[in-house]
């Protein structure tokens, strides 16, 4: 065997291994993706049966600003297939755009920083393999989710042109996030700063893209994978060109990015190692300052980045509510889109949403806690003379007035922005933070449900991210789907107090209780349980 | 003197696995105790015990006085661990650190701390994921030496140090010792226990096999003897292990044998004489080789 041909044969087991690894992963995201793309196209069978009917909703969108700034323009307004596409198309694209790049970075940059990188390296596998095998897994999600798309629409009647050109374009501007997210990782120096950077740039791709369809401009749209699956007016004009651009652009990259793993040595990064401090802070000594120095830049990151959404929701939330307001028959779509029929205002929808996102801080900061545990910190500091109740306590305290600033500020982006839109901004403001601060006692029940699985058996802390995945489809897309009741209540989200509030606030008050003695238990059984080496 | 840490009797199983098995060790105030085994024979497993974090099965287990856990953490004001295998918080410096885990025990001293970190030749300044391993394992150490408190327990501590800071770390158990602090030093590497411990404790598959001052110990193995003689002698009855080569022979003594085997000797006329006390490598070894068990 030359030396090359068992150089392409430790390659390609490289590949290989690393998709086996993530089998289970890139096997979930393409079921979610084609679960989502197959039901939202039922829904519009359901919602608009007729052509006509579809063509009268598309009428109604014209004076719609907010919805092409969020979708884009509605170029296949007769068919369902079209209609999906426009529907979910950014949001699949952004969505599984940011799982690309976790995917790409844990499988090169991860490598890198952990040592995996020397020891497969030292097998007969060339440099560039860090980045050519490691981007593999991402390979194999992209074609997968294109091919769920495609054919989940094709075989569901709706036309094989438009599927396809959907499915390649969704499929190219993916394999694209991956070739950006390999130069990332080969740019950052710790797997964090790539995973945070990599996300940057797909979610200001779409940001871009979502400024270029307010203003019309084609040259902002021209210029984002975005923008691109919108030229390819997938079950209207059906433009091959613009489906096969990002899987053009995409080679180029990844071309570039592994030419450069062969020239540059394997875990050398653009961006320098800074140096911190010779000596801690003067107040840098309890348990509560060290865990807030640790946990500072995730918490900032949460506040800061929750923030930054919710002044883009404001704008969605205040543009929408004035065309909602002119016309019914959107109003009757919001009806369908919310589980409450009442609503006049798409207000409390919006932060019903960002109020599921915030969920996600208590998970991701009680996690961390579960990490301290599994690689020997929590051993570290429970050798002082600290006690376990004050570090898990600690945590709690992050969690709690960390969700109050997160909801209250996201509350305030919301209102200040959307009062713009409306005749009484103070209102608008007070509405807003009202809406979002009931949600509070459902993001705590998450928190101490989370708390509880961390405090008892760290190693099930994942399925605390069930739970809310649970609540986020069931919240988001149960009564699209019709889901039955059942199903909304038994997530913690379905028992929040209304806005304004009234006396229907009972509820409210049991989960907080509920909550509290979930906390309660966690404190004991974490400090009865041995901690396992 | 008084009893620093006391097990008796210990038995701890993780499933189906009996790390310890009946175990029982005790430290007394003063010592330099080293903790031999090889892996997985139960030394970790003590020192989680003893700290509290694991539980044993049966056995009575008492560390300053106090049994670890029920009591908490409120004997750990007066000790300072270095764990074996740690990821640190990656985004913190060398040096914030340090302070943050010697400022959580007693008695951090900065004169103290500034003066190891030049020992042991560490950038504080540099984030913690761009150490090297056994930079980061500096870190655990000086964050514990630079304490002031009566026992140090340190699982496998100089694993990933250079020898030159391996010594750097010996000096400081040595002078740790010499002001009569309490050291509990869990190791495989016979040489390092050997160069600053007074008492050995030799576990082996969760048990105690041997334990003694470093020359009692000595004092149960053989010495090794080479000697060149003026007159060929016979294999006399303290000499074992005999290799000849022409009139030198090598051979190993009990220690207590050796005046009555001068006296034999001498009458073959000694040329040249070569006695090499026993290591502890070959306590060791002897030891397990012994060990019928396994």
């Amino acid at each position: 065997m030359s030396a090359q041909v068992a150089s392409a044969a430790a390659w390609s087991h490289m590949a290989r291994f690393r998709i086996r690894l993530d089998r289970l992963r890139i096997l979930a995201w393409v079921v979610a993706g084609l679960f989502l793309t197959t039901m939202v196209a039922a829904t519009w069978d359901s919602l608009y049966p007729t052509a006509a009917e579809r063509l009268s909703f598309a009428a109604t969108l014209q004076a719609a600003p907010a919805l092409t700034a969020l979708l884009g323009p509605l170029q296949a307004p007769e068919s369902t297939g079209g209609l999906t596409t426009w529907r979910v198309g950014g949001i699949a694209l952004l969505l599984m755009g940011i799982v690309t790049v976790f995917l790409v970075v844990r499988n090169t940059r991860a490598d890198m920083t952990t040592g995996r990188a020397e020891l497969i390296l030292s097998g007969r596998l060339p440099r560039r393999s860090v980045i050519s095998a490691g981007v593999a897994p991402a390979v194999v999600l992209a074609l997968g989710i294109g091919l769920a798309c495609s054919t989940g629409l094709g075989f569901g009647g709706r036309g094989w042109t438009g599927a396809l050109i959907y499915g390649a374009s969704l499929a190219g501007s993916l394999l694209l996030f991956a070739a950006v997210a390999s130069l990332v990782a080969q740019a950052v120096n710790s797997t964090r700063g790539a995973n945070g950077l990599g996300i940057l740039i797909v979610t200001l791709a779409f940001i871009v893209t979502a400024i270029g369809f307010t203003r019309d401009s084609s040259v902002i749209t021209n210029l984002t994978p975005f923008g691109w699956m919108s030229n390819a007016s997938p079950y209207a004009e059906n433009r091959v060109a613009w489906a096969l651009l990002p899987w053009l652009v995409a080679a180029l990259v990844f071309v570039a990015s592994i030419g450069l793993a062969a020239r540059r040595d394997v875990g050398s990064a653009w961006m320098r190692e800074t140096l911190g401090p010779a000596h801690a802070a003067r107040w840098l000594s309890s348990i509560p300052a060290l865990l807030w120095r640790v946990d500072m830049s995730l918490i900032l990151g949460w506040i800061f980045g929750l923030f930054a959404l919710s002044l883009f929701m404001g704008y969605l939330t205040g543009s929408m509510t004035q065309l909602i307001q002119e016309s019914p028959q959107i109003q009757e779509l919001m009806n369908r889109l919310a589980a409450d029929s009442s609503a006049s205002s798409i207000t409390p929808l919006v932060l019903a949403f960002t109020a599921l996102g915030a969920a996600a801080y208590p998970i991701s900061l009680l996690l961390r806690q579960a990490g301290d545990e599994a690689e020997g910190r929590l051993e570290l500091l429970l050798s002082t003379p600290s006690r376990r109740s004050r570090i898990l306590g600690t945590r709690l305290i992050e969690v709690l007035i960390g969700s109050i600033v997160l909801q209250v500020l996201v509350g305030v982006g919301v209102g200040t922005v959307a009062g713009f839109f409306a005749d009484s901004r103070g209102q608008t403001l007070v509405d807003s933070i009202g809406y979002s601060v009931v949600a509070l006692p459902a993001i705590w029940f998450i928190a101490a449900l989370t708390a509880l699985i961390v405090a008892a058996i760290p190693r099930l802390a994942w399925l605390s991210w069930l739970a809310l995945a649970w609540c986020v489809v069931v919240g988001e897309l149960g009564a699209l789907m019709n889901l039955p009741e059942w199903t909304q209540r038994l997530t913690p989200y379905w028992y929040n107090a209304h806005w304004p509030l009234d006396s229907d606030a009972g509820p409210a008050v049991i989960m907080i209780v509920l909550a509290s003695a979930m906390v309660v238990t966690a404190f004991v059984t974490f400090r009865r349980r041995g901690i396992p080496s | 003197m008084k009893t620093m840490i006391s097990l008796s009797n210990v038995h701890k199983h993780y499933g189906p696995t009996h790390a310890l098995d009946g175990l029982s060790l005790e430290v007394v105030e003063g010592q330099a105790h080293g903790l031999l085994g090889p892996n997985g024979a139960g030394k970790t497993t003590t020192l989680r015990i003893l700290l509290g974090l694991a539980r044993a099965d049966s056995g009575i287990v008492s560390i300053l006085g106090a049994d670890p856990w029920s009591s908490g953490a409120s004997i750990h004001g007066r000790l300072a661990y270095v764990p074996g295998d740690i990821v640190i918080w990656p985004g913190l410096s060398g040096g914030e650190f340090i302070d943050a885990i010697g400022r959580l025990r007693s008695g951090f001293n900065l004169a103290r701390r500034d003066e190891l970190i030049e020992a042991f030749e560490l950038d504080p300044r540099k984030k913690v994921r761009a150490y090297s391993k056994g930079n980061r394992q500096k870190l655990a150490l000086i964050a514990a030496l630079a304490c002031d408190v009566d026992l140090y327990l340190f699982d496998e501590p100089t694993d990933g140090l250079d020898p030159l800071m391996a010594q750097a770390f010996r000096d400081q158990i040595t002078q740790l010792s010499r002001s009569g602090r309490t050291v509990l030093l869990s190791s495989h590497v016979l040489a390092e226990v050997e160069a600053v411990c007074d008492h050995v404790s030799i576990v082996r598959a969760g048990r105690l096999i041997e334990s003694g001052s470093l020359s009692s110990m000595r004092h149960l193995s053989r010495t090794t003897l080479i000697v060149k003689l003026e007159r060929p002698a016979p294999d006399l009855p303290e000499l074992h292990d005999i290799t000849r080569r022409d009139r030198t022979i090598q051979a190993t003594v009990d220690t207590e044998a050796i005046p009555a085997l001068m006296n034999s000797l001498v009458t073959y006329g000694i040329e040249t004489l070569e006695v090499r006390p026993p290591s502890l490598e070959e306590m060791f070894m002897q030891h397990y080789r012994e060990d019928p068990a396994q």
